[in-house]
């Protein structure tokens, strides 16, 4: 029975045959999404990459690049459905701890600032607005900027 | 006049109630349609005699389980009840005082609220499976603890894979919180599908009976949330 409900939420990193799910989320998340291939580069460029699991239904995920003392978060993602439930917040939460532990001292993103509960969640945990790239995203009358935070992180004793 | 103060009452969103007809005249209307669906279903196959063997395997650990600290306090086990290919599968939290005496979930006065709830989109008790997080009673009805469901929720796993139902019901904060593993409130909760579990079944949640007997105004949203599970269930006949 190794396919049975689990009753319970686990973050995991996530692995090729997750794709198709996390790319169904993508879409049910997002006005433009990301394509299953762009998911795919993520795994194979060594990205950190994590989904979140509930009951064994992939439901969230987050992906995140490492390199030279720095963190970039890539895509953090919460099934519409099973927003307000806290799954952002503890997986944000398993990429910062990632991140501080393999040596990164800061981390960044790109936000929409029209997409104020990411804004709220980011503040929450300490991220500040470093500035804002203008016409950054694709958006449904021509483009919206893109608001950049960042967090400096912990170093774990 | 009648007319008018209905007419304001939709506007401003309170639903009419009218007194219900007595369930001898809805009865025959809902009945032909389940029977209708059940013919409709394919039979058990070959597997039905494998099924078997797993459900009494299971029941028997189940009767047997002293995995937590709750197996001291209990008169017997509630296994779980209903058809063992039901479309609905209704979670609820732990036996209380009256499922611990008679080994059967859901039996008290919230239990026949959970009946009445079932009967308003058309399923009879007897078409579902009602199982709980917890197979034993805790102790004066108290919260179940994290290690008592951790250690006791494999068994509704396997009744929920046994089962194959099309919907999963979660019925209360508890039952809620803990197949979700979240802290947010009930009321946050509630009116959503959430996909669960390997086959993506959907999985709504509800107010748990006990609770709209002592906050009767709630049932509307439970009423909007069974009229979603039957929705669902229609979708996916």
């Amino acid at each position: 029975m190794s396919a049975a409900v689990r009753p319970r939420t686990e973050i995991r990193l996530m692995q090729p045959a997750d794709l198709k799910s996390v790319a169904a989320v993508e879409r049910a998340a997002y006005q433009y999404p990301w394509s299953l291939g762009i998911f795919r580069d993520c795994l194979l460029a060594g990205y950190y990459c994590l989904v979140l699991d509930v009951g064994g239904s992939v439901t969230a995920y987050g992906i995140m690049s490492v390199a030279a003392g720095e963190a970039h978060l890539l895509n953090l993602c919460v099934h519409p459905n099973a927003q307000r439930l806290g799954y952002g917040r503890r997986l944000l939460g398993a990429l910062m701890l990632r991140a501080a532990e393999v040596g990164a001292d800061k981390i960044f993103l790109e936000v929409r600032p029209s997409n104020q509960v990411a804004l709220r969640l980011y503040a929450s945990v300490g991220f500040e607005q470093i500035g804002i790239r203008p016409a950054y995203y694709q958006a449904e009358n021509g483009r919206e900027d893109a608001v950049i935070l960042a967090a400096a992180l912990q170093t774990p004793r | 006049m009648t007319a008018l103060r209905d007419r304001y009452l939709k506007e401003i969103g309170i639903p009419v109630w009218r007194v219900r007809t007595a369930p001898t005249v809805s009865a025959p209307v809902s009945v032909p349609k389940e029977v209708a669906l059940e013919t409709a279903r394919p039979a058990p196959l070959e597997g039905a005699a494998q099924g078997v063997d797993a459900w009494s395997e299971l029941q028997a650990k189940v009767r047997a389980c002293t995995l937590c600290g709750l197996h001291r306090g209990r008169t017997q086990t509630v296994f779980g009840v209903g058809r063992r290919d039901a479309r609905l599968f209704v979670i609820g939290e732990a036996p209380g005082a009256d499922e611990d005496r008679q080994g059967e979930p859901f039996v008290g006065r919230a239990g026949q609220l959970l009946n009445a709830m079932l009967r308003s989109i058309g399923l009879p008790r007897a078409e579902v499976y009602i199982a709980n997080i917890l197979k034993c009673r805790p102790p004066n009805n108290r919260d179940p603890e994290q290690m008592e469901s951790a250690s006791c929720t494999p068994y509704l796993s396997q009744q929920i894979e046994l089962v194959q139902p099309r919907v999963l019901l979660a019925v209360g904060r508890i039952a809620a919180q803990w197949l979700l593993q979240t802290d947010a409130p009930i009321g946050r909760i509630r009116g959503r599908v959430v996909s669960y579990g390997p086959r993506n079944t959907p999985l709504v949640v509800t107010y748990h009976p006990a609770y709209l007997l002592r906050s009767p105004l709630e049932k509307a949203k439970a009423w909007a949330d069974l009229c979603m599970v039957k929705e669902l269930l229609s979708r996916s006949s």
